[in-house]
């Protein structure tokens, strides 16, 4: 992974900003930090000023686990063109058009999965006080961020979600177990999706978490892709060193989009 | 010499004269514009495929990427574009346009109007040529 805030990598971000691109985002740990309840993550103010801004030179995209019920909320304040701004939720699962079949097998699988994991989690279980099941209709996410010990919980999880029927599709984030219909669409999918339906040839998205690896393991070339903080394996091409940096980006990426739109 | 050699030979000698234009309007392109057409094609192709790879550029221009090789050494040398490793791939190159290439492409092209103009005057020909050629080689 380059350090995208070095020579190379600034020029290469002022490279994209030379083609129309579509601007994606995470939500959680990288538009807004992450917080110990996860309801009480919400977008900084100055932040929400800079996205509002960066909308008005092309189209924008927030692509987030949360549910769209959960997200759309969470952005109100920012003064967004709407027809700029495209919301996908429940990673990949909302926002973009699919069959209301298909949608309504998530919803009942989730439903199932739910019955499955309420005895266990309710059981006088040590490991897991303090895990929280969030129903997000078409997916499932198990919070362990305030349980005693995190590693032990887990374990308990993963144990009691690997037993789940039908066998689901897990991605890991950030001291949180994301349970998710096999078959259904990711952030990658979604990413793609949106490209189409702007008509954008390139797009540029960022986020934080293992479940934003389904965008970086695209290795699409018209993808610039970026990961909050450095990993080693992940498929990220450049990263920026943690959430405190977003507006830098932001800003870097407007004066780059700016100095475009005055010399054309 | 018979017919079909005199023939052959007309046609090659025409398509020699046709290489010899595109090969002059470049060269002319270049001194009045500080952009050659082959130059211009590179740029305005790494516009639209910003951080792609020397093969895949190459793949869409329509070249070999070793022909390619010494026009993005110019180029780089020029400081128009700006060449660095894949990090997914050690081994791999990625070429981007900087913002000099950018602003030089800008200004090449308010200068290349009536240069483009000769230059589809060249693709007319070129066309009527390969038809010819074409019948030529189904006989």
């Amino acid at each position: 992974m380059i350090k995208l805030f070095s020579p190379a990598g600034l020029k290469l971000l002022e490279s994209i900003c030379f083609t129309p691109t579509l601007f994606a985002f995470d939500f959680d740990g990288t538009l807004s930090k992450i917080v110990k309840q996860p309801d009480q993550a919400n977008l900084n103010s100055s932040t929400g000023i800079l996205l509002a801004e960066l909308g008005k030179y092309g189209p924008l995209a927030i692509i987030s686990g949360r549910s769209l019920a959960d997200l759309m909320p969470r952005l109100d304040k920012v003064k967004f063109r709407k027809s700029q701004v495209h919301m996908v939720g429940n990673h990949g699962l909302e926002g973009i058009h699919f069959g209301k079949n298909r949608l309504s097998y998530f919803d009942e699988t989730c439903s199932l999965w739910k019955s499955q994991l309420m005895p266990i989690f309710g059981k006088d279980n040590l490991d897991l006080k303090g895990a929280v099941i969030e129903d997000k209709k078409f997916s499932i996410a198990v919070h362990y961020r305030n349980c005693r010990s995190k590693m032990k919980a887990k374990g308990k999880i993963l144990e009691a979600v690997s037993n789940l029927s039908p066998p689901p599709r897990l991605i890991m984030g950030k001291s949180v177990v994301n349970v998710i219909p096999s078959g259904a669409p990711h952030k990658g999918i979604a990413l793609l999706e949106l490209m189409v339906k702007t008509k954008m040839n390139h797009a540029f998205y960022i986020g934080d978490d293992d479940t934003d690896e389904d965008v970086f393991s695209l290795a699409d070339p018209r993808i610039f892709t970026v990961r909050i903080g450095h990993r080693k394996n992940s498929q990220a091409r450049f990263f920026i060193e943690n959430q405190s940096e977003i507006n830098t980006l932001l800003k870097k990426i407007i004066s780059f989009l700016s100095e475009q739109k005055s010399k054309s | 010499m018979n017919d079909a050699t005199l023939r052959l030979s007309e046609l090659l000698t025409n398509l020699t004269k046709l290489h010899l234009r595109f090969q002059q309007l470049n060269k002319e392109a270049e001194l009045s514009c500080g952009l050659s057409f082959v130059q211009w094609h590179v740029l305005s192709t790494l516009v639209r495929m910003p951080a792609t790879s020397p093969r895949l550029l190459a793949k869409t221009i329509g070249v070999t990427p070793g022909s390619l090789t010494q026009t993005l050494s110019r180029l780089e040398k020029k400081n128009w574009i700006f060449v660095c490793e894949d990090s997914r791939d050690a081994r791999k190159k990625l070429v981007s346009l900087t913002r000099l290439g950018k602003q030089r492409l800008d200004s090449a092209e308010k200068k290349y109007e009536k240069k483009f103009e000769e230059l589809f005057n060249i693709e007319q020909d070129a066309t009527k040529l390969a038809s010819t050629l074409k019948t030529y080689l189904s006989l």
